[in-house]
């Protein structure tokens, strides 16, 4: 498939998706102000769309001021779901439905949901970290090795590695997760440093109503693998609790591929009154396991063993006409490497964030943060310890949410920080929406981010440091067409993705330098067509196509996800099913179209049967069968992938 | 005003990609790059005595380099290529008994805008009868170095290991 084919297939999928298009579905607005007393019963727990673009969803009170059948006052209260923004360029996915999916961890899984979205890996479950490490994200061509280009929010808090800048993709589980918001392009203004390609932004999962939930599920397959997961969310009075463990073993499908995996987790929320509330977040993982090396020359001794821990904690103030949010964290981590390799990193911070709807077409938000950055590496055979200078970054930020027309959203914000080299550091973005229709809606932006230099690259000789370096910067610009209706779910993007001042390395020891030199620009589309509410099947393709230039390192010019999903109700149980593919060209080893590697052509099968509630738990059994095709493709050169495996597995829920 | 909606819409669209241009677009990209003799570089437990006789990079001749120095500076287009030694061994004249070809280890790279110096020592070479420890040089490189400098003669890859300079000193 060529580029040019590959663009006229996705827009053949547009015109498809306006094929299928059913009339027009109204919206589900609310008028409050003529609503019946019937009507306004109705409301409570109702998801609703409002004018106001934004955030996330919030508390109203609402005083309706005349019925139709009667002139009393009646008050309803309840949760407003704001609609997603019209200029928004996100995927949103639910815990759910990534913990539902084949694949073997949780970024394989979200490169699953969109074409633009791509993700290493190495066999079943474990990423690893340093040599030979996988679960490299790239998000519309930025990204990769190490990942430090992609940023990690796990409930309001950045989470990467504070020496190397990269999150740990092995550290998160879908079993933990509420959903997950991809910001495709970045975002720098809200979340700062290492924002450049895209942001993933995890929500954890709380109880919504009052009770208890525990959901137990166990999990056993081929290269004896074995995973459990356990959560418990119970909310009574004011207090809200989460408490959760997940762990994964297993022994890989060669020597030095399997690992383990332990995540642990406590978090509490308590309601002081009714406007105030107190939440505290912690988690421990522990991540062990080797890189297997090539098949070539395999290196299972080569092992890795990573602890890291994390904590926040912060209130909330809710008053009439926003939030204001204030959110201190710590994150520190131990990685010790089979060749003596010890480091120690911490990094914590403070974010004060105030969100205000000044009216129904405007709201605001601003806030700063103070980040910090710290950590030292020893070589524990020599016992030579290196303290390299600590990073400590202030900044402020601002974003504005209007809709001036009745179908026009704009998005604009900035953030101006002080980088320890560069100094006085200016970001900015700016997004617009356009709803043509009930189905249509266009929307486009642009973005400036950055990723501060890491420590590593600051400091640390390996093979070479270098003290001046400055942040690299991303100019990040696309344009789509979005339609929705009651059975078609299809879009088209455009994307431009350009970065400067790259920091790159060059030669090898003793003559190597580091410097800020390079830049990049990848031009690509990419697009979606869902068809749901059409009977038991629900079909699904999605496709992308890039232009990286020379940053071909695992990069690929074209990435095709399709699949079906099968959904039948039965008396006793509801049957899902999914048959999911993907199809990966333009793969290379290296940059410069170096070491071409074979196209990734595989099939995943999942079953799963969801026995109806009894006496307040549900059974669901499920399998997983990977790569049924069993054929013999790599993410990376000489790393293998398994062939057919299966997993099997039990879900327990009780309420 | 619906049409002047979308008009207007289309306008900012449109400003958001061709913002999204900026300066990386050039159409003549040139780096600046000089090649040092490293092999006596003091951080190495060895320093063979290689003068670089005939050298280039990227397209670009940089000429004889004696052991420490460095040549002068020369403009290149960007990109990624070994560069390409016929070097004497312990022979600051270069004679061609003496010489062999050598090629650095990796394939170096410059981007736009660079300047770099590109620094050839013990680790960073490959050769035809290397001593121990230095790789062997691929066929494509060795190939290039045979057509870019024909007047040297040297053997084909097959039998590289004939060069005079790899045969054995006669005592």
């Amino acid at each position: 498939m060529n580029k040019t084919a590959a663009t006229i297939f996705l827009l053949i999928i547009l015109a498809v998706g306006n094929v299928f298009s059913n009339p027009p579905v109204p919206p589900k607005s609310v008028k409050s102000e003529k609503a019946t007393g019937e009507k306004i019963k109705s409301l409570e727990n109702t998801k609703v769309s409002t004018s106001a673009p934004s955030v996330d969803e919030h508390k109203i009170r609402k005083k309706a001021s005349k019925a139709s059948a009667g002139s009393e006052n009646i008050t309803v209260t309840g949760k407003i779901k704001r609609s997603k923004p019209a200029a928004a360029d996100t995927l949103e996915v639910k815990g759910r439905k990534l913990r539902e999916k084949p694949s073997a961890t949780f970024v394989e899984a979200l490169a699953s949901e969109s074409a633009d979205i791509h993700v290493t890996s190495r066999g079943t479950g474990i990423h690893g970290v340093a040599s030979g490490s996988t679960g490299g994200i790239y998000i519309r061509g930025l990204g990769g090795f190490p990942n430090s280009q992609i940023l990690m929010v796990e409930d309001g808090v950045p989470d990467y590695q504070g020496i190397f800048g990269h999150p740990i993709p092995d550290a998160y589980s879908s079993h933990l997760i509420d959903s997950v918001t991809v910001i495709k392009g970045g975002d720098s203004v809200l979340y700062g440093t290492n924002a450049m390609g895209g942001v993933i932004v995890i929500k954890s999962r709380w109880l919504k109503v009052p009770g208890l939930e525990v959901i137990a599920d166990v999990q056993s397959g081929t290269f004896e693998t074995i995973g459990y997961n356990l959560s418990g969310l119970l909310r009574r009075g004011p207090w809200n609790f989460a408490v959760f463990a997940s762990q994964l073993e297993t022994q890989g499908h060669r020597p030095g591929s399997g690992g383990s995996r332990l995540i642990l987790g406590f978090a509490a929320r308590r309601c002081l009154g009714d406007n105030t509330e107190l939440m505290l977040r912690t988690k421990a993982v522990h991540i062990d396991g080797a890189d297997p090396g090539p098949v070539t020359h395999p290196t299972p001794d080569k092992w890795f063993d990573v602890w890291r821990f994390s904590g926040s904690f912060g209130p909330v103030f809710h008053f009439r006409k926003g939030t204001i949010q204030l959110v201190s964290w710590i994150n520190t981590g131990i990685h010790k490497l089979y060749d003596g390799f010890h480091s120690v990193d911490t990094l914590a911070g403070i974010t004060g964030k105030i969100e205000y709807n000044i009216n129904s077409k405007l709201l605001f938000t601003t806030g700063a943060t103070g980040e910090f950055v710290d950590g030292f590496v020893e070589n524990l055979i020599d016992g030579e310890k290196t303290y390299p200078p600590s990073a400590f970054t202030p900044s402020v930020f601002g974003q504005l949410e209007l809709k001036p027309l009745k179908k026009l959203e704009l998005t604009t914000g900035a953030r101006f920080l002080l980088d320890t080299t560069e100094g006085p550091v200016f970001l900015y973005k700016a997004a617009a929406g356009y709803r043509l229709n009930r189905n249509f809606r266009l929307r486009g932006g642009i973005t400036r981010n950055f990723r501060q230099p890491t420590i590593r690259e600051l400091y640390l000789p390996w093979p070479v440091a270098n003290p001046d370096l400055k942040p690299e910067f991303s100019l990040n610009s696309s344009a789509g067409i979005h339609f929705e209706s009651a059975h078609v779910d299809s879009h088209i993007t455009v994307f431009r993705t350009t970065a400067r001042n790259l920091i790159r390395y060059f030669g090898s020891w003793p003559t190597a330098e580091v410097v800020n030199i390079d830049s990049y620009k990848v031009d690509g589309i990419e697009g979606a067509l869902k068809l749901k509410n059409l009977g038991p099947f629900s079909p699904f393709i999605m496709a992308s196509v890039q232009d990286v230039g020379r940053y071909t390192k695992q990069n690929p010019d074209e990435k095709l996800i399709f699949g079906v999903d099968f959904k039948l109700p039965l008396k006793s149980m509801t049957v899902l099913s999914t048959l999911s593919g993907q199809f990966v060209r333009g793969l290379y080893m290296n940059n410069y179209s170096r070491d071409p590697m074979d196209d990734v052509f595989f099939l995943d099968f999942t079953l799963r049967l969801r026995l109806k509630e009894r006496a307040g738990y549900r059974i669901e059994p499920y399998l997983n069968v990977r790569n049924i095709t069993d054929n013999r493709y790599a993410w990376v050169l000489n790393y293998t992938m398994p062939g057919i495996n299966i997993l099997a597995g039990l879900k327990m829920e009780l309420k | 005003m619906k049409i002047k909606s979308i008009l207007l819409f289309t306008v900012i669209m449109s400003s958001f990609l061709f913002a999204g241009c900026d300066e990386d677009d050039k159409s003549e990209a040139k780096a600046l790059v000089s090649i040092k003799n490293d092999f006596n570089n003091p951080e190495m437990t060895y320093q063979p005595p290689w003068t670089i006789c005939k050298s280039s990079y990227l397209g670009q001749e940089f000429g004889k380099i004696s052991i420490g120095e460095t040549s002068p500076e020369f403009e290149v287009t960007p990109g990624l290529d070994y560069v390409l030694m016929v070097a004497a061994w312990e022979d600051p004249d270069c004679n061609p008994e003496n010489c062999l070809p050598i090629a650095t280890k990796l394939e170096e790279e410059v981007v736009d805008g660079q300047q770099r110096v590109i620094a050839i020592n013990m680790p960073n070479h490959q050769g035809s009868c290397p001593p121990e420890g230095v790789a062997p040089i691929p066929e494509e490189a060795y190939n290039r170095i045979l057509a870019l400098w024909p007047e040297y003669d040297f053997e084909p890859y097959e039998t590289r290991t004939e060069n005079i300079e790899c045969l054995p000193d006669e005592e």
